[in-house]
């Protein structure tokens, strides 16, 4: 069974539905003999690896779409194996190196000097390069991105290399400078509203323009959760209604209910309590900087104007601090142990007050 | 005074004319650095004197000895059990006499004792001899040159080894082999003997003696603890003795001295025994004792007055984990409420990697605190020195820094320290699974719940929200 956001997605860069000039002068990059290594950034769910698959195509053909997993293995100076999982075809590999944490300046290296060591099969008919994608490289360690910039040199000759961020501001310098920088921008709230209605049209379905513009301002204008909302609403519920209830995903409920435990009771068995549960969604992978920014949402809606300002200048900081940190459960603590201070506070001068 | 913390000048003349001119017949070489300007002197050996020759002199416990003595009476006296080679295993912290306790046995129940010692190397690259560990085997095997020490051939022999080849600690299965090949071939009864260390990697006594090995060839364990405080005084009081038989030698340090170096010791007794030969030589200025700032409380009276410690005989001693965090967690503070403790010693004598001792005193500080205000102070330390700790993940002698700046933020935010027994958390691993579906790999973790919406399965993980 296929999502929507997957069965639908364009598979050439002329049918994409929104960016249409940027596509095009990727269209026209391909038809260059040669090919520059790229840096695609932009929001979660813009479409930066569609636009990537669809440059792929352009470059190699149907023979791209032809893909398998597999599981690689490194080895480091200690010995440690490090297993991390491949999409590959036979012309590109995609890998997301973060995925192995601090080791991923092994895989870096190891991977792009072993993809750049076998050659093409054929040279005449084929591009005499390959292509390998790393996802994620904004969360690379800066190690990692120092032998990035260093392997992107050496091998240069026989493959390229793709890169795909959220934000540059934590790719280095070096490596954006060898790079050719594509940006691509969430689309707005009337493309996906047009990309809605045209994939329910697609499924034989009909969306109210009200539901599609409730989905799609639900959805921090992106494409891929617009999507899975609109499917997910529709298996709630078909036909579709106007007032229809529009389903959270249950991190962020789980979220909520942590952010109302902290406002309810200050005190250290909460911190203890809440420090449990902030495991309980790092461990399973919901990135850091969602939680941070879902959970500082919730407790602003507590906060009247004047500690609104003080506990997001303090939440500014401590993101900050786990920004250039690995262990990100400190950060979190402390920044809910200082707005448990900031709100006890609160409340003790409002209650004191009668 | 100044004088005592100089370095010594190397020159000795002139002291030796100031504090004993009569005694000195003739200077024997004046140039000579060694300070034995006196015949009667060199012959004079104080560790001769010192060693125990009976039982009751050991400075071990009366206990210990008697496991020992009846190992060695069941298996080397009376051989009652009939394994070929009988094994014995000492462990024990440096200076718990360990040695000596064979040595003193072995000697009352008559039996000899052959060591082995690690041969110098030098052979080996000349000559392409066999290696250390060859050599051992052989040793402990073939009998090849008995010593020309033995009385009688007939008299029982114990072989010891307390040194072992490095070679050993790399490749452990070796030395089930060469204790296989012992098994079949050896004679006499084996006794090891392994110091304690803090290393792990170096540690004999585990990565050679594992259970497996201990089982297998059936070897007794008899672990000794560091030297009693009461033996170490009995041990001293046994050199004051041998002191003041020979006063125009040797003087008598004062009782002071006599206690601080008890206190330093820390149950070692050969540090102890020589410290005190130090104190008693004659011509030296009295060793230089530092005095810890903390003030007599007089709440207790102690055995020893742990205040003073010989200055150049500390050791580096080495917190363990648990007891790190105790230190840390439960901070000692005066009437003013301030957090008495020497930061620096105490961060030096963690023998935990940094990181990981910062890890584990984020898992469990919040249970030590009594006040919100004090945790967020603690919280933010933490933080802040987290992000060194990311930072310098490279270089582990920085690492150092960081600890530091946790250790201290902890023992001071803690205003209002809950004291009751509270379980030690290890950190929480993280290991974030990474997708590998073919299929859903363009499904971000945070969309997965639509996935269950959508297709009502419970495929991926559901939160729920523990209270």
């Amino acid at each position: 069974m296929s999502l929507w956001a997957d069965k639908h997605r364009p598979k050439d860069l002329l049918k994409v539905d929104y960016h249409k000039e940027q596509a095009e002068n990727l269209k026209k990059l391909t038809q260059q003999g040669d090919f520059p290594h790229l840096l695609v950034y932009g929001p979660v769910g813009a479409g930066k690896k569609t636009r990537v698959m669809c440059l792929l195509k352009e470059l190699y053909g149907p023979g791209v779409e032809r893909l398998r997993m597999e599981q690689m293995t490194f080895t480091t100076p200690s010995n440690k194996k490090v297993e991390i999982m491949t999409v590959n075809s036979n012309y590109h590999i995609e890998v997301n190196p973060a995925d192995v944490g601090i080791y991923d300046r092994i895989v870096i290296m190891d991977l792009i000097k072993t993809v750049a060591q076998s050659q093409q099969l054929d040279v005449n008919t084929q591009r005499e390069f390959k292509v390998i994608v790393l996802t994620d490289v904004d969360e690379l360690s800066k190690d990692a991105q120092h032998a990035l910039r260093r392997t992107m040199e050496k091998y240069i000759g026989n493959c390229r290399l793709i890169l795909c961020a959220n934000s540059t501001s934590r790719v280095t310098a070096a490596i954006r400078s060898r790079c050719l920088s594509i940006r691509v921008p969430a689309p707005t709230n009337e493309e996906i509203i047009s990309i809605l209605q045209s994939t329910c049209k697609k499924e034989g379905l009909n969306l109210p323009t009200e539901l599609a513009l409730k989905i799609a301002e639900k959805s921090d204008r992106n494409l891929r959760k617009a999507l899975l909302i609109c499917e997910a609403c529709k298996v709630e519920q078909y036909p579709f209604n106007i007032n229809q209830e529009i389903p959270l995903p249950d991190w962020h409920v789980f979220i909520n209910d942590m952010a109302k435990e902290i406002v309810k009771e200050q005190s250290i068995q909460k911190i203890a309590t809440v420090r449990t549960n902030l495991y309980e969604l790092i461990i399973h992978g919901i990135p850091n900087q969602l939680i941070f920014k879902t959970l500082l949402d919730e407790l602003l809606k507590n906060c009247d104007v004047e500690l609104k300002s003080k506990v997001v200048e303090h939440a500014a900081f401590y993101e900050h601090r786990m920004q250039h940190g690995n262990k990100h459960i400190f950060h979190f603590e402390a920044f809910i142990a200082r707005f448990m201070c900031l709100y006890k506070k609160f409340i003790e001068d409002v209650t004191s007050g009668f | 005074m100044s004088g005592s913390k100089r370095w010594i000048a190397f020159n000795f003349d002139q002291k030796e004319t100031k504090d004993a001119p009569k005694k000195i017949k003739k200077p024997v070489a004046t140039k000579s650095v060694v300070a034995v300007p006196n015949e009667k002197l060199k012959s004079f050996k104080f560790f001769d004197k010192i060693d125990p020759k009976n039982i009751e002199d050991l400075a071990v416990h009366a206990k210990k000895i008697k496991e020992v003595e009846e190992w060695l009476d069941a298996n080397v006296i009376n051989p009652t059990t009939k394994v070929n080679v009988p094994m014995l295993l000492l462990t024990g912290p440096t200076g718990a006499g360990k040695t000596t306790v064979v040595k003193v046995l072995c000697q009352c129940k008559n039996i000899d004792i052959q060591e082995w010692i690690n041969p110098i190397d030098k052979d080996f690259e000349t000559f392409k001899g066999p290696g250390q560990s060859v050599r051992l085997q052989e040793f402990l095997t073939e009998s090849k040159f008995p010593s020309l020490l033995t009385k009688a051939s007939t008299k029982k022999k114990v072989t010891l080894i307390e040194d072992f080849p490095n070679t050993l600690l790399k490749n452990t299965n070796e030395f089930e082999g060469i204790l296989d090949n012992c098994l079949a071939n050896g004679k006499t009864c084996l006794i090891f003997i392994c110091t304690e260390v803090h290393n792990n990697k170096v540690d004999i006594a585990k990565n050679l003696f594992t259970e497996e090995i201990k089982d297998k060839f059936n070897i007794c364990n008899i672990n000794f603890n560091s030297c009693s405080v009461t033996l170490l005084k009995n041990a001293l009081n046994r050199a004051q003795n041998i002191v003041k038989e020979n006063l125009d030698i040797l003087k008598l340090p004062r009782p002071k001295i006599i206690e601080a170096i008890i206190a330093t010791a820390m149950g070692d007794i050969r540090c102890a025994v020589n410290q005190y030969y130090f104190a008693s030589l004659k011509g030296a200025s009295e060793i230089p004792l530092e005095l810890s700032k903390l003030e007599k409380t007089g709440q207790k009276r102690k055995r020893v007055d742990k205040n003073s410690k010989v200055k150049s005989m500390n050791k580096d001693e080495a917190l363990g984990l648990f007891h790190g965090l105790g230190k840390v967690f439960n901070p000692k503070r005066d009437d003013n409420n301030k957090v008495q403790c020497d930061f620096d010693a105490l961060v030096d004598e963690f023998s935990t990697v940094p990181n990981i001792f910062n890890a584990f005193l984020f898992e469990n500080y919040t249970k030590y605190f009594g006040d919100i205000n004090d945790i967020f102070e603690a919280a933010d330390t933490l933080s802040f020195s987290q992000t060194f700790m990311d930072k310098w993940s490279e270089r582990h002698d920085t690492l150092i820094i960081p600890l530091w700046i946790s250790v201290l933020g902890l023992m001071i935010s803690n205003k209002h320290r809950v004291s009751k027994w509270i379980p030690i958390n290890g950190p929480k691993k993280i290991d974030i699974k990474s997708r590998n579906n073919l299929e859903m790999r363009h499904l971000a973790v945070g969309d997965q719940s639509y996935y269950n919406l959508i297709t009502k399965s419970e495929k991926y993980h559901k939160f729920k929200y523990l209270r």
